[in-house]
């Protein structure tokens, strides 16, 4: 059996909506896996076959919120509370791509903290993985 | 934010928003010195730490800044009275600051002279490029 090497990388590489990249706002962007619906069958014999369809995805994202810059993230998902968009998240080696419903943020915060939002944005479809270079 | 937040220009743009911020007559020296004997209210800025910022990593910091706030009075008792007071104009000027805080202050002495507050004070700076025209 051969030995298939690991490439480890450290997030984050990049992240944008459409055109606009937000990397630089951004503690944390990941797909999330969500587990979906499963249920088991127990026999006569009292063997359990367990069932189970396939998991979804939520898109986490975890930024600093930014009120002064027009255009930043913490705008753009207020503004866009309840559509769609499409995302990219870069990673070393291709990218992935998925549309997602956008949710808005956390406004204010601690006081003399860095003020943080953390948003879990449904994904409707994807993430699709392209090959860089491809 | 602003160019004056970059990184590289942290510590003259602290030293600006102090200036700004404290009552006119307090020197205010640009980095690491040597005490001297002191004519006037003297702040020494010490740039001495740089972290990334957990809340966006990938392009802001946080810049640590040793301040000491020392009075010209060689008198102890009268050099605290002054320093005492001295401190709560910078801290609530501090505090009411939204890119520069602080998270503690020490008092200490001076070339065994000056009383003195030592303040430890956190400046949020910015590492992505500056861009060439920061409306686009």
């Amino acid at each position: 059996m051969a030995t298939v090497t690991l490439t480890p990388f450290n997030a984050l590489v990049g992240f944008s909506v459409g055109t606009d990249e937000f990397t630089p706002a951004l503690a944390e962007a990941r797909f999330a896996s969500a587990a979906g619906a499963t249920s088991e069958f127990v026999d006569i014999t009292g063997k359990v076959t367990k069932f189970a369809s396939e998991s979804g995805y939520d898109l986490n994202l975890n930024y600093a919120q930014d009120w002064a810059t027009a255009g930043s993230l913490a705008h753009f998902l207020l503004a866009h509370n309840g559509e769609e968009a499409t995302v990219t998240l870069q990673v070393p080696g291709g990218s992935f791509e998925a549309k997602v419903t956008c949710v808005s943020g956390d406004i204010g915060g601690t006081g003399n903290a860095v003020a943080t939002a953390s948003v879990v944005l449904p994904v409707k479809s994807g993430p699709d993985f392209t090959a860089s270079g491809s | 934010m602003s160019p004056e937040h970059h990184l590289d220009q942290v510590r003259p743009a602290v030293r600006a928003a102090l200036v700004e911020l404290l009552p006119a007559g307090w020197d205010v020296k640009a980095g690491i010195a040597t005490p001297t004997t002191l004519a006037q209210p003297t702040l020494y800025l010490e740039y001495s730490r740089v972290d990334p910022l957990p809340e966006a990593p990938l392009s802001q910091v946080r810049c640590t800044f040793e301040l000491t706030l020392t009075t010209m009075l060689t008198d102890l008792a009268k050099g605290e009275d002054w320093a005492d007071a001295a401190l709560v104009d910078l801290v609530l000027a501090l505090d009411a600051h939204n890119w520069i805080t602080w998270s503690g202050a020490e008092k200490s002495v001076v070339k065994d002279t000056y009383l003195a507050w030592k303040v430890t004070l956190t400046a949020l700076a910015s590492t992505t490029p500056t861009p060439t025209n920061p409306e686009e």
